[in-house]
């Protein structure tokens, strides 16, 4: 069809369309011309020669991007249409993920802090020697533990493995930990003691084959919009249970919405299992079959406190609310259960996560389509830390503590054993608890921003000032962090490096290097290279010359395991297959190399056969007695304080998403608080009014933004802002030590201070 | 930033190596080559060849496969045209869509085409079982995705003075002819939904075209095939059924009166509490931009026409208490005012050469009417300043002023239209008369009783005495707004009032100082007549300063309709 022919008009018309300038140059700058490479219609200026696939690097959908090149370099980028993820969308993040690489506060060269106290640019030999002698003399002085490393789930695996193998079997660290403890932990501890091994069964398939979806703790809309697209394309009309305090987007479109008082969901899962068992729904051949302990819980939430009645009441829900949402998990044919960060960030969350798991498995959801106990991941490569980062654990799930163990890996990697640690670290809490008790005095920091996201702050930061020696290894010298820094490491990001990310549906995705890194930054893997070199332990790390060399190292770790990724040869397969999850071993290579594309064998599912990775193949049924939070609402501090995910335009402290001037215009770039509508009449406060937030331990200041979706009693602020976390709680949950930063007591007052930023 | 940072134990790294610690000597050459190796971009030839291959035969669009429905299949007949459809149910607030139209347009930094807003509310739900309460209230969140309604009769089509805006006659897409802008951003006043965008580093505007170039070629636009969840697509609409469905009032809660424009986007949603939710931004207002150079051009314009009424005025009542020197003085100083006044207006725009364009819409544009009525204007003025300094001949005096008289009410009424056209309800055209016609009379009159006082004239002292009743009357009927305040939530002036006593509380005092002031002085020019031109000195310039400021609110309190925002902060 065309468009741009128009009827003839009269002469006088004609006249004044003689002055009238439809063409020129700057109607030439939004010209569009057919694209190649089946992209369709690009800015004429920006067409590119040639197109490469890539994951990207914010969140753990793992989205495939096409990135446009011109000379090897991107252009700009469009979704992937055909990557099994996200089917051609993307969220606005991963649009702009090219976007935030060009900011004036890159980390360009190294900086030292000068007796003066500011940070002066410096060369890298003098960096790595500072680096280098700095912890040296600490490990010498006080031993070697008064050192540790704080890793992330932003980098890709194979700079998980070589740091976590550098630091610990090269540079003799003791302790190191990731920030995936804020976000992953408690999932993986909930599967390794449910299921034997940290294994989410599921594949995102599963969201379009459900009957029946039940979200605890999740908010998709807003923290995984691309999944949540997956459920919008289900075709099975199924219904969608959100059990989540706040009245989410996810909330709102639910067919059921569950808002449970926070911090009772355990008792409201265990509740849901009453009813479940005393109504005789469950699958007792597959409880039978493949489970163990189901007498014991069975006993445990057949008890008092879990009539529904009595449950319903501790759980601020109707009766009614709690036997509908019973009888729908039992109508259902297949039922998935997803959680996310509502459970993980808890003090009982370990247990939460497991009774999740404890309701699939009696009611035998799992190993078919459309079902499944399964987390959603936060970071692009928190798999790829609990999997591979040798920070809690040894690769692919085994222990510091097991001598067999550390003898594998010491073969597989061809180390000397003596070299691998044979005490489990600290964890991100113990680490920073013994910094301000003098115990850990240099500390390393690698992607991550502790001074922003670690919970309580003041007590953060007050041991990152403690430290005799910091280090930070950042894209940006701004971050709160490498501003605390006595030395800063300026590293290449997410498209100026190679490696894989895992994403939450265990899909190996590749990294690919289409932007050249600013200044002197380096890869972090480069970086690793380096310290090897300099710290004088290069010899065991020679041939880890390649992230994809080190990708061989992974794979041999995982031999034999229940993440065996021994069948993926190269990169080039991971590229040819749009990502390939684990386990695949050479049979699942070769159905999937000789597929055609959407084929099954490119979304797989664990467990069809029932048989689970504890040594007698059963999955545990664990549970716990439910526990008040710590510091509930009070007289003097009578609202509780949720945080969360504030809107799909930032991303966890805003290091990268503040560095894009469209996601900036998509999110308020002051701090607000959600209040209900009651709780602000009662305190005078009126729509736009600036509120005083204050915890026993800090205050803020933010705008009100007044939605009942908050529920009475409570409000709400996005951890995207600094501020959030002085007035968090430090708690954890015991098993997994992932911080609760979700329940704590808090009160609000007008100020005439200024939002914070 | 509250950590500090102890630097006594800092050794360096020179310290370490004479205590004995030795660094691997390959180290500095391991630098640079991991150096150099960092430049290298090595996607391309490593893997992008199977990408080429496999997409290079797909010819067209791959993403069609996730569109193909969400786009009509020909073109619209006539009497229709284009238009978005947004599914309010689908739209989870994601706002892909605004920056998939931001990368695939190719805009500028921070130049967006769509935006996403929020709407909040809640509806009463039946009890779940006959024992529960009666009913309960239920939170609601509808997020609002929303570019250009491609109305049928577009604001910014009609008021642009240059007519860069063209309106598809085939489509019925409102397309902007960017090489047409002269930059006047009059049409960002005139849109009621806040589409088009100025691109200060162009110097002109910029909006949604609904990529009608993809559409030419079977393609979706940016924003359809960007959305995970298809909440955006583009029907074909009978023009006649968008009347219909303005004049019903059918569009969207809390948004602008469709009734003005036409807008042809039909927001759908199953949900019947939908009329109940209100924007997640009422009530958090900022002030709005203030054009310094239009406050300029209003006040400096009014008070020149202004003065050459009050002379005529003067010449007619008080005869030879108003000498030909006073008439002569008058004459010029309006002349000079007025002529820089219609020349501070250029200042706003982006490019300013593109004025000789501005009469062009003189059809529709209230603009290219003040353009064209103040050009005549100044050639009318100017020739009766040449006839006062006898360059022309004197019996052209009174034709010239008689047509600058008249020329000039004209364009000050075109000036009250301009903003009245926009509907703002602060802007309306009484409101705007009074304001404009007031600044004549005030600047008119106190111009006139400092010219009297200068030429030793007695009617210094009435015209001083008229000018400060004008001056105080207006002044109370401005202050008059703040009754709003306490208006009932659905009154337009209230978001106005809530601003003009809060953010702006500072300006409105000391406009209502600089009135005082000059209501003030003129006590004193009748108590102590002997410094009459200094008394009557300051008052005109108190009386300046004071119409300055009220023009500044004039710009700044307007709160106009918009469609509902997200959170501000």
């Amino acid at each position: 069809m065309s468009i741009d022919v128009a009827p003839p008009r009269p002469l006088t018309e004609r006249l004044s369309e003689a002055v009238r300038s439809f063409d020129g140059p700057l109607t030439h700058e939004l010209v569009l011309a057919p694209g190649q490479f089946g992209l369709g219609q690009l800015p004429a200026g920006l067409q590119p020669t040639a197109v490469t696939q890539t994951v990207c690097g914010f969140c753990s959908t793992g989205c495939g991007l096409t990135v446009h090149l011109r000379d090897g370099e991107a252009l700009g980028l469009t979704p992937s249409t055909n990557y099994p993820v996200n089917l051609g969308m993307a969220c606005p993040k991963g649009w702009e993920a090219l976007t935030v690489l060009e900011s004036p506060d890159r980390a360009t060269r190294p900086l030292l802090r000068d007796p003066s106290g500011t940070l002066q640019p410096t060369t890298w030999d003098e960096a790595l020697r500072t680096f280098c002698s700095r912890f040296q003399e600490l490990q010498n002085k006080h031993g070697p533990e008064s050192v540790a490393f704080l890793s992330t789930g932003q980098i890709p695996t194979e700079e998980m493995l070589f740091l976590g193998a550098l630091a610990k079997f090269g540079m003799g660290f003791i302790h190191g930990d990731s920030n995936t403890r804020q976000c992953m932990a408690t999932a993986a501890t909930a599967y390794k003691q449910s299921f034997g091994f940290d294994a989410p069964p599921y594949t995102y398939a599963d969201f379009e084959e459900s009957d029946v979806l039940v979200f605890v703790g999740a908010n998709p809309c807003v923290a995984h919009p691309i999944m949540w697209e997956r459920v919008l394309r289900n075709r099975r009309e199924p219904k969608i249970i959100v059990v989540d305090p706040r009245r989410t987007e996810t909330a709102v479109c639910a067919t059921q919405h569950v808002p449970i008082s926070p911090k009772s969901d355990l008792t409201l899962l265990y509740a849901v299992a009453h009813l479940l068992i005393k109504n005789e729904w469950i699958d007792a051949e597959f409880v039978a079959a493949h489970t163990s302990g189901f007498a014991e819980f069975a006993a445990h939430v057949m008890a008092a406190s879990y009539e529904p009645a009595t449950a319903a009441a501790a759980c601020g829900v109707a009766v009614a609310e709690l036997e509908q949402l019973a009888a729908t998990i039992h109508a259902g044919e297949r039922v998935s259960f997803w959680w996310t960060m509502g459970v993980n960030q808890s003090y009982e969350g370990v247990r939460t996560a497991q009774a999740i798991i404890n309701l699939a498995l009696i009611t035998g959801n799992i190993g078919r389509p459309g079902t499944g106990a399964n987390s959603i991941t936060g970071q692009c490569n928190a798999m790829g830390s609990r999997m591979f980062s040798c920070t809690a654990s040894l690769p692919c799930g085994r222990e510091f503590t097991k001598e067999p163990d550390r003898r594998e890996v010491a073969e597989l990697l061809e180390l000397d054993v003596a070299k691998i640690p044979d005490r489990d670290s600290l964890c991100y809490d113990q680490i920073l608890d013994a910094v301000r008790e003098g115990r850990i005095r240099g500390l390393w920091i690698i992607a991550t921003n502790t001074a922003h996201s670690w919970i309580q702050q003041s007590e953060a930061r007050e041991a990152l000032a403690k430290l005799d020696f910091l280090v930070v290894q950042d894209m940006y010298t701004t971050t709160e962090t490498a501003q605390a820094a006595h030395l800063v490491l300026p590293a290449a990001g997410w498209g100026e490096k190679e490696g894989t990310f895992i994403n939450s549906e265990r899909r190996f995705g590749l990294l690919k290097k289409v932007a050249r890194a600013p200044g002197s930054a380096l890869a972090d893997f480069s970086i690793f290279r380096l310290l090897a070199e300099y710290w004088g332990c290069g010899e065991p790390f020679a041939s880890w010359t390649t992230p994809e060399a080190v990708f061989e190292r992974m794979k041999r770790l995982s031999a034999g395991r229940t993440n065996d990724i021994t069948g993926i040869r190269d990169y080039l397969m991971l590229d040819q297959a749009n990502g390939i999850q684990w386990p695949c071993n050479a049979e699942t290579a070769a159905q999937i190399e000789a597929a055609e594309q959407a084929s099954p064998v490119h979304e797989r599912r664990l467990f069809a056969d029932g048989r689970f990775a504890h040594p007698d193949g059963r999955a545990r049924l664990l549970f716990a007695q439910p526990q008040g939070m710590p510091e509930p609402p009070d007289d003097s501090y009578p609202l509780v304080l949720l945080t969360g995910r504030g809107s799909v335009s930032q991303w966890h402290t805003q290091t990268r998403t503040s560095k894009s001037a469209v996601l900036r215009k998509l999110y308020p770039s002051r701090c607000y608080v959600e209040v209900h509508p009651d709780d602000a009449a009662r305190h005078g406060i009126a729509a736009g009014d600036v509120v005083a937030v204050e915890s026993r331990r800090g205050q803020l200041a933010a705008y009100a933004f007044l939605s009942s979706a908050v529920g009475r009693g409570r409000v709400f602020l996005p951890m995207h802002y600094a501020a959030v976390n002085r007035l968090t709680l430090a708690h954890f949950d015991p098993y997994s030590r992932q911080p609760s930063y979700k329940d704590c007591a808090v009160r609000i007052r007008r100020t005439r201070e200024q939002p914070e930023a | 930033m509250l950590i500090t940072t102890d630097n006594s134990t800092l050794a360096t790294a020179d310290q370490a190596e004479a205590a004995g610690i030795r660094f691997s000597a390959g180290g500095p050459a391991l630098v640079e080559v991991l150096l150099a190796e960092q430049q290298e971009l090595s996607a391309v030839e490593r893997f992008s060849r199977r990408h080429d291959t496999e997409l290079q035969g797909a010819g067209g669009h791959a993403q069609a496969r996730h569109y193909h429905d969400l786009i009509p299949l020909s073109l619209p007949a006539a009497g229709e045209q284009y238009a978005f459809r947004v599914d309010l149910d689908a739209c989870s607030g994601c706002k892909a869509c605004v920056t998939a139209c931001h990368q695939l347009n190719g805009l500028a930094d921070d130049e967006t085409w769509r935006s996403v807003g929020l709407l909040v509310g809640e509806k009463l739900i039946p009890p779940v079982s006959p024992y529960a309460r009666m009913s309960t209230e239920l939170p609601v969140l509808k997020n609002v995705t929303t570019a250009c309604h491609h109305c049928v009769e577009p604001g910014c089509l009609s008021g642009c003075p240059t007519r860069a805006y063209e309106k598809d006659p085939a489509t019925g897409v409102v397309r902007h002819l960017d090489d047409q802008c002269m930059g006047c951003q009059y049409c960002l006043l005139m849109c009621p939904y806040e589409v088009p965008q100025y691109q200060p580093a162009l110097g002109i505007v910029r909006k949604c075209d609904m990529c009608r170039q993809r559409l030419a070629a079977d393609e979706a636009p940016a924003c359809v095939q960007a959305c995970p969840n298809r909440a955006i697509s583009i029907q074909i609409v009978r023009r006649e059924d968008a009347f219909a469905a303005a004049a019903r009032g059918e569009f969207l809660p809390d948004s602008p009166d469709p009734r003005h424009t036409i807008p042809t986007t039909t927001f759908v949603s199953r949900d019947a509490a939908l009329s109940a939710l209100r924007a997640a931004d009422t009530f958090c207002d900022r002030p709005q931009h203030v054009h310094a150079s239009l406050v300029a051009m209003l006040c400096l314009t009014q008070a020149a026409v202004g003065l050459l009424l009050v002379d005529e005025a003067l010449a007619r009542l008080a005869g030879a208490a108003w000498p030909a020197s006073a008439r002569k003085s008058a004459g010029l100083t309006a002349a000079v005012v007025g002529i820089i006044g219609v020349h501070a207006a250029m200042l706003h725009l982006g490019r300013p050469t593109l004025a000789v364009k501005a009469w062009l819409g003189w059809r529709t544009s209230w603009l290219s009417r003040e353009v064209i009525v103040f050009g005549l204007w100044m050639a009318a003025v100017g020739a009766y300043a040449a006839s006062l300094l006898q360059l022309l001949p004197t019996n052209y005096s009174a034709l010239t002023r008689y047509l600058a008289i008249g020329l000039g009410i004209g364009g000050v009424y075109c000036s009250a239209m301009i903003y009245a056209a926009t509907g703002r309800t602060w802007w309306s055209l009484p409101r705007n008369a009074a304001r404009f016609f007031g600044t004549m009379f005030t600047l008119g009159l106190y111009g006139a009783a400092c010219l009297a006082a200068i030429c030793g004239s007695t009617v210094a002292l009435p015209i001083a005495i008229a000018a400060a009743g004008v001056i105080a009357a207006k002044t109370i009927w401005e202050a008059v707004v703040l009754r709003h305040y306490f208006s009932s939530q659905r009154h337009a002036l209230l978001r106005t009032a809530r601003l003009l006593a809060g953010e702006l509380r500072l300006i409105v005092d000391v406009r209502s100082v600089a009135s005082c002031f000059a209501v003030g002085l003129v006590y004193l020019l009748a108590a102590v007549p002997t410094y009459a031109v200094l008394w009557t000195s300051i008052a005109l310039v108190a009386a300046a300063v004071g119409e300055l400021i009220e023009r500044t609110l004039f710009f700044a309190a307007v709160v106009p309709a918009r469609m509902p925002g997200g959170i501000r902060t």
